[in-house]
């Protein structure tokens, strides 16, 4: 690249960039910095210390959730990391389970009339995140949609209590947020796809499932990983949706850092907590892009 | 002779009203090379798809290797298709591509391991085995796309414009080699192509198809100096047409009045003619003399040279002549030594043997 189209590369970023440094770079330099210090009461202690993260390490008698021991003295960071990051892989997983097909649909099936397919899809997203969190509420609630009408069919006398305030609520919910964000990926990798390639590999002996397995699904891979992240690492650090739907047994990380903020005036132990959780969504998510061999499948399919 | 690898009977391809394909009917023998050739639009495409198995005909039958083919999809066809893009799956390396199809042929990991090696050797793609679609040049790229079809030993080939993406030199070159491919692996082809010279270089025998019919099937010889139409004698090389109107038969020739250009003499066609018909005495370029002076008689035209070219081994002449729209294009082999400026007035004659009569 020469200079001149450099700089002009560059000065168009620039102000991407200057959004960036002030919105992302900033705040987490800040985390940082925040993380090696202490509170008590409503007075910072700026001293540097690593007490936040050996906090978070520091062994003792522990406590076991579903039956995986956690030997630490304050087992509770730790836990609920392990279980946002279940509940968002189960989510996630969900997600892509439904996006997938109707990307599919989309793609391959619909010939006309695509982009009124695209508006109908992005139709529950036109209200507030926050209002769709609440509406889940009404579903699923005490006396809500679920409840009363299998009352109503005389299926139950008394309303099931096991439908809110649970994990598996935040899971429906959080997998309904983030269903029209996921098809859009999906649905470019799709439509990417050159028609021939699937005529050729009829031609060359494949049924229309082999060809799917074969041709299909290894070409729609750079989507559906996009979908994937892009579902899964905003999701384990949700608040809104467990601190709504979740109840006391649906709590998630985002939730406990919250708490350390705004209530439990303890902002540095939530920076460690918060930059923690950080590095280890970063390495899950490296690992799984090197176990699929992403660069390969970048550098074949582009 | 009477056991056709393909039989191709009354086939018809509608999409919604538009009529792609018409009553085609015609046998492709074992071992042949088969072009279908024609204009964009004339349905060669669409009946290469067909015997491919992507597309179902609307009505019609389809035999190959003496099975009809109704009902029977791509997958399980004796064919195998090199498509004009290529369709090289972006995701498999050469080796991946060429085994793809492999399979299906019930070999061991060794047997599909030593067919895709010879695949390979065949085209000449030795070493690139591991490289992946988007580091191959156009030629290459054509190279694997014929070695995975080869490979599956098809009783059919079919080719679908494999050699329009490529350079003139790079063209000509694989030309030759499809050709040479050919005679080696002895599998019959179905070459779809709109170039007539590519057309008439490569085949044993040729379809001219316009707007879904086929015109005519012949030798490249036999549709170059026997086209059965106008639209054959003006796809097919180039042609000169002089309007006459027919006075008289004599034995094989057609005698016919060309008004101001006086009297044509050529020879009947397949289908006869009528006195008093209009018709058309079409004259190949190279076979029309040119000199200085002449006497008068049958098939003698006097015109002007309007412009020529010089193209090394041989000269094109544009020479205008009285009474018709059309300069009369004229080839002379540049051995003779014998030109003519622009401008000169010159005397144009031919064998009446060379002269076809066509319908108007």
């Amino acid at each position: 690249m020469s200079s001149a189209s450099a700089r002009t590369g560059l000065s168009l970023l620039s102000p991407a960039f200057l959004v960036m440094a002030a919105t992302l770079l900033a705040p987490v330099v800040a985390l940082i910095v925040m993380s090696f210090w202490t509170q008590s009461g409503f007075e910072i202690d700026r001293t540097f210390t690593l007490a936040n993260y050996a906090r978070l390490v520091e062994p003792g008698e522990g406590t076991v959730w579903y039956g995986i021991r956690f030997p630490l003295a304050y087992p509770v960071p730790a836990v609920l990391m392990v279980k946002s990051l279940a509940m968002s892989l189960v989510a996630t997983i969900c997600v892509i389970g439904v996006a997938w097909p109707m990307a599919y649909f989309l793609a391959f099936r619909v010939t006309r009339y695509k982009a009124m397919w695209m508006i109908l899809l992005t139709i529950p997203f036109w209200t507030s995140y926050l209002l769709r969190v609440f509406s889940w509420k009404i579903v699923l609630g005490f006396n809500g949609a679920i409840n009363s009408g299998l009352q109503w069919l005389g299926l139950i006398k008394e309303p099931l209590e096991f439908l809110l305030y649970n994990p598996l609520a935040v899971m429906i919910t959080l997998a309904h947020s983030w269903i029209a964000f996921s098809v859009l990926p999906i649905y470019v990798s799709l439509e990417k796809i050159d028609r021939t390639l699937l005529e050729a590999a009829s031609d060359l002996g494949d049924s229309r499932w082999k060809r799917f397995r074969r041709i299909t699904l290894p070409l729609s891979m750079p989507g559906t990983i996009a979908a994937t992240l892009l579902v899964f690492i905003p999701t384990v650090g949700d608040y809104v949706t467990p601190t709504l739907v979740g109840g006391p047994g649906g709590t998630m990380i985002g939730s406990l850092v919250q708490q350390l903020f705004l209530r439990q005036d303890n902002a540095p132990l939530g920076a460690a907590i918060s930059i923690v959780m950080m590095l280890i969504i970063a390495a899950l998510v490296g690992l799984f892009l090197w176990l699929i061999g992403y660069r390969r499948i970048r550098r074949r399919i582009g | 002779m009477d056991d056709p690898i393909i039989r191709i009977d009354g086939v018809q391809k509608s999409f919604g009203s538009f009529t792609a394909l018409n009553d085609i009917r015609f046998d492709i023998q074992r071992g042949e090379f088969f072009s279908l050739l024609g204009a964009s639009g004339c349905g060669k495409t669409t009946l290469l798809r067909i015997l491919a198995g992507i597309e179902q005909p609307t009505h019609g039958q389809l035999m190959i290797d003496g099975k009809p083919m109704a009902g029977v999809p791509a997958n399980r066809r004796p064919t195998n298709m090199v498509f004009q893009s290529y369709a090289i799956f972006p995701h498999l390396t050469v080796r991946e591509n060429i085994g793809y199809g492999l399979v299906y042929q019930n070999l061991t990991k060794a047997e599909a391991r030593a067919r895709t090696d010879e695949a390979i050797e065949l085209v000449k793609l030795t070493g690139l085995d591991d490289r992946s679609a988007h580091q191959l040049s156009g030629g290459q790229r054509q190279r694997v796309a014929l070695a995975r079809a080869l490979v599956c030993r098809p009783k059919v080939l079919l080719l679908d414009e494999p050699l329009s993406a490529l350079d003139k030199k790079l063209r000509e070159e694989m030309q030759q080699e499809l050709r040479s491919l050919q005679r080696t692996v002895g599998i019959t082809f179905v070459f779809v192509t709109h170039d007539q010279e590519e057309a008439l270089t490569l085949s044993d025998r040729i379809a001219v198809m316009s707007g879904g019919r086929v015109l005519q099937i012949d030798t490249p010889e036999g549709l170059y100096e026997r086209p059965n139409c106008l639209e054959v004698a003006e796809f097919v090389g180039t042609m000169n047409l002089f309007p006459a109107t027919v006075q008289r038969m004599d034995g094989g020739q057609v005698i016919a009045d060309g008004g101001a250009l006086g009297t044509l003499v050529g020879r009947s066609p397949d289908r006869p003619v009528a006195p008093g018909e209009a018709i058309l005495i079409a004259v190949r370029p190279e076979k029309i003399e040119l000199s200085a002076s002449g006497t008068t008689g049958p098939n003698r035209v006097a015109g002007r040279v309007a412009s020529l070219s010089y193209l090394g081994d041989r000269s094109h002449f544009l020479v205008a002549v009285d009474g018709l729209a059309a300069p009369v294009a004229v080839y002379r082999s540049n051995s003779e030594r014998a030109t003519a400026a622009a401008g000169t007035e010159v005397w144009l004659s031919w064998s009446e043997t060379d002269a076809l009569v066509l319908h108007r």
